[in-house]
């Protein structure tokens, strides 16, 4: 039976959210930055002038590197700078455990800062999404007896990212970028 | 003369006994420093331990090893090995090899070369390499002597040229060769016997020195033990290492988990063993991380870099002693210990810092949750968001099919995720079946819950809300219980199909309570719904300018920790009836805002509302709230109502 294009976009929007959430949270999990993960860092989307919306625990909104450089100053309190300048593996921990995820297309067809070109070529079902997913799970800061939890609740925006889609063989990008994150953890 | 530490050899061993690097350095062999303790001199140059790599474990695997001596060799090889078994860091993995056929070959036993050290191993693989390779040179790959046979492993092209030698006469006896689809003998099981021998003693070493009272494993003076000293283990540097890893993985791994690990030994002495560099014993950092009382007094650790490898190590250290080591009379080394132990109370005997102190240094070393601010509104000048609320919430606990028609239309999505904490999933029962938590659905995209838990359409949804569970959510109104997060965002589809339109995503989090009367349910939950708000379709005229596209809810057990008596969140029980239409039952507020800038912040808006109802001044308001209320803001309301008569005039703020 024929696949429609309702069923490709779920199926599509399925593995886009698999993808994204598992190098996000990697990503967070191993100290890395995320800002890459935005569209303010794309091309595309810098020349259309398109910025992510990001508000953590309601605050007003921050830039992507605004989000890596809290991120970072919360995985090492000042006090525990100097005792692992020199090894990862003994910064504190904060950890991030997600427990479900789930997407949904809010937009099937989504154009925004894409070229005439990549838009013909992306014209398939499935592909030009813009995709709201929520995660939820546990953050867990620090470690041992001092470690205290939060439950996280993640709402993310996503849009495409025109370049990776419209070139072959870009795995290692990202194949959609954040356009908006809400952010709460309580 | 004295046996090289297998055939990792060459390069450390230089010269003659006195300088044989990392190999073996047994101080007493040397008169001028015998140390009349008898203690282990775990002090050979670094250099030695490049040699402790997968080299040890290899002399007697096949040709490797056969240009070096044996004898010894294998004795110190093999103790290696067990103890490096012990160590847990190195088994020998036999790897299926494919290309590869096992021969079997009797008759050494009778040859005239079996009383070699080797049992003539080696001399008749060297006679069946020479007799095979006629057109091309053949190598034998692994070989062991098991028993009465010699097994061995060639290239399968090469099986036949071997097989060839069958009825051969070696040195006097017949060779019997036969083809076999016999695993060969492990290596590790053939000295498991050792091995389990060595485990034995290692055990024994340990259950002498260790006291359960005192959770205390003393390691000190190693080199007096003699047990250690008759398993030959002080023979090199290499060996005294591994047998202390041994040791401490065999005292630390007795235990179920780091807990309970962490109960039981809380005290290590390793006082007396001629340190001169915790490198030298530094696993005891990975494998007891929690030690609390740790005794180095008595070795030769010069200077506080000596102890630089544990720097930061040892998180809940808080006795150290470090008297008797050249260290001692340096300067400053005490600030510097208090910077690389946060825990140390105790040195030498001394204290260096209160509990408190401790406490407190360790607090700070944690990372902190990001603050908390209150809800964050950016719907734009209508209130949107606000008002879409306010109606759907009541809507959705009294009349479900009305919602639907008037918020959603035939393009609306949506699902829930349930996410139940392990092993009470009858309280989930009537959302599990819906569930749509790609999480755990395998191959994301190919799992048909994928669109059977999507519901897609007014008409569809409006059936699927039949089968949940009633519910009610607090008000709107009713601050401390929401946190709702939204802004306006572009470039959503226009209904009329042409261009862009703007949209709204509204992020809420709270409560509510829940009657599942079916299944005896009753509880209350905590969950997280998203909404994505779009222009209505102009046709057929919609009832708001608005429908819902995207509606996802997330339902999940989560209580704050700091009121929850164990770690595990706790689902309601069962069959108490916290909806009770009689009391009015006041619902804790979700994320009980841990931070104090976000408390400060809901408290002046409590009081400001609390102003704006009564009339009261922003003090009597802030008395009101913080009174027997404690900041619950409809406690706070109905104290004034019962008040109210009471109050001085100048309670209320003036009238213009």
């Amino acid at each position: 039976m024929a696949v429609t294009d309702h069923e490709e976009n779920v199926r599509r929007s399925a593995e886009a959210a698999k993808e994204f959430v598992e190098w996000y949270y990697n990503n967070l999990n191993q100290g890395k930055p995320v800002s890459s993960g935005y569209v303010d860092k794309n091309k595309s989307y810098q020349a259309a002038s398109i910025k992510a919306d990001i508000t953590i625990n309601g605050s007003p909104p921050i830039t992507p590197e605004e989000w890596d450089a809290k991120l970072a100053a919360q995985r090492t309190p000042p006090a525990a700078a100097a005792s692992t300048a020199g090894d990862p593996s003994l910064a504190p921990k904060v950890h991030y455990e997600v427990d479900c995820y789930d997407v949904h297309v809010i937009n099937a067809d989504y154009r925004a800062g894409a070229t005439s070109t990549q838009l013909e070529k992306l014209g398939k079902p499935g592909v030009r999404m813009m995709l709201m997913l929520s995660v939820s799970g546990t953050v867990t800061f620090g470690s041992g007896d001092g470690a205290t939890k939060q439950h996280l609740n993640d709402t993310f925006i996503l849009v495409p990212n025109w370049d990776a889609l419209s070139r072959a063989g870009s795995r290692n990008t990202r194949r959609y970028l954040v356009f908006s994150h809400t952010y709460r953890a309580y | 003369m004295a046996p090289p530490i297998g055939p990792r050899g060459g390069p450390q061993r230089t010269g003659g006994r006195s300088s044989r690097g990392g190999g073996i350095s047994k101080r007493r062999h040397n008169p001028l420093k015998t140390d009349r303790d008898g203690d282990v001199p775990m002090d050979a140059p670094a250099a030695g331990r490049s040699g402790s790599g997968p080299g040890a474990r290899g002399s007697r695997d096949g040709r490797g090893g056969r240009g070096l001596s044996r004898g010894s060799t294998r004795v110190s090889s093999r103790v290696a090995q067990n103890l490096r078994n012990y160590a847990g860091d190195g088994t020998v993995a036999s790897k299926a090899q494919f290309n590869r056929t096992t021969l079997k070959i009797l008759g050494l036993r009778s040859s005239k070369v079996a009383d070699k050290p080797d049992g003539g191993l080696r001399t008749l693989l060297d006679f069946l390499e020479r007799k095979a390779s006629k057109e091309k040179q053949i190598t034998i790959g692994k070989s062991i002597l098991d028993g009465d046979y010699v097994w061995i492993s060639v290239h399968k092209d090469d099986a036949q040229n071997i097989l060839h030698l069958n009825g051969f006469v070696f040195t006097g006896a017949p060779l019997t060769i036969t083809e076999t689809s016999e695993r060969m003998p492990n290596k590790e099981e053939q000295i498991s016997k050792e091995a389990a021998e060595t485990k034995q003693k290692l055990t024994a070493v340990v259950a002498k020195r260790y006291d359960p009272e005192q959770k205390f494993l003393d390691l000190s003076a190693l080199g007096s033990d003699d047990i250690l000293s008759s398993m030959g283990t002080f023979d090199s540097q290499n060996l005294a290492e591994k047998a202390f890893k041994a040791l401490v993985h065999l005292a630390s791994s007795s235990y179920k988990n780091s807990d309970e690990k962490r109960q039981a030994l809380q005290a290590v002495s390793l006082a007396r063993n001629n340190l001169n560099d915790v490198d030298q014993v530094f696993s005891l950092a990975h494998s007891l991380p929690d030690l609390r009382r740790l005794d180095l007094s008595g070795n030769n650790l010069d200077s506080l870099s000596k102890v630089a490898k544990w720097k930061y190590r040892f998180r809940y250290l808080e006795e150290l002693h470090l008297t008797g080591n050249p260290m001692v009379t340096q300067e400053n080394y005490v600030v510097e210990l208090l910077q690389w132990f946060p825990s140390l109370q105790n040195l030498n005997g001394q204290q260096v810092r209160t509990p408190e102190q401790v406490a407190q240094g360790l607090r700070a070393l944690e990372p902190t949750p990001l603050p908390q601010f209150p809800s964050n509104l950016r719907d734009g000048d209508a209130n949107v968001a606000t008002i879409f609320l306010q109606n759907f919430f009541p809507m959705f606990d009294t009349d479900r099919a009305r919602l639907v028609s008037e918020f959603y239309d035939e393009d609306s999505w949506f699902s829930l995720a349930a996410v139940p904490n392990a092993g009470r999933p009858l309280a989930w029962r009537s959302y599990l079946k819906f569930s749509r938590n790609i999480q755990r659905f395998g191959g994301a995209g190919r799992n048909p819950g994928l669109m059977q838990r999507l519901f897609t359409g007014n008409n569809l949804i409006a059936d699927m809300w039949k089968a949940l569970p009633v519910t009610r959510h607090p008000g709107m109104d009713q601050p401390g219980q929401w946190l709702v997060d939204c802004h306006t965002f572009p470039n959503l589809a226009d209904p009329s199909g042409h261009g862009s339109a703007m949209g709204l995503i509204i992020c809420v989090n709270g409560q509510f309570e829940e009657a599942d009367a079916s299944a005896n349910l009753f509880g209350t939950r905590t969950f997280s719904r998203t909404f994505i708000l779009g222009p209505s379709k102009p046709f057929p005229p919609p009832k708001h300018p608005y429908r819902v596209i995207s509606d996802q809810l997330t339902l999940h057990d989560w209580k704050p920790q700091a009121e929850a008596a164990v770690q595990a969140p706790v689902v309601a029980p069962l069959g108490n009836p916290i909806i009770n239409p009689v009391i009015n039952p006041v619902i804790a507020p979700v994320p009980t805002i841990a931070p104090v800038v976000s408390d400060e912040v809901l408290k002046s808006q409590m009081i400001q509302e609390l102003s704006n109802r009564t009339g009261m001044t922003a003090e009597y308001s802030m008395l009101c709230l913080s009174g027997a209320a404690n900041w619950n803001f409809d406690l706070a309301l109905k104290s004034f109502e019962e008040t109210r008569a009471s109050l001085p005039p100048q309670a209320f703020i003036a009238a213009v």
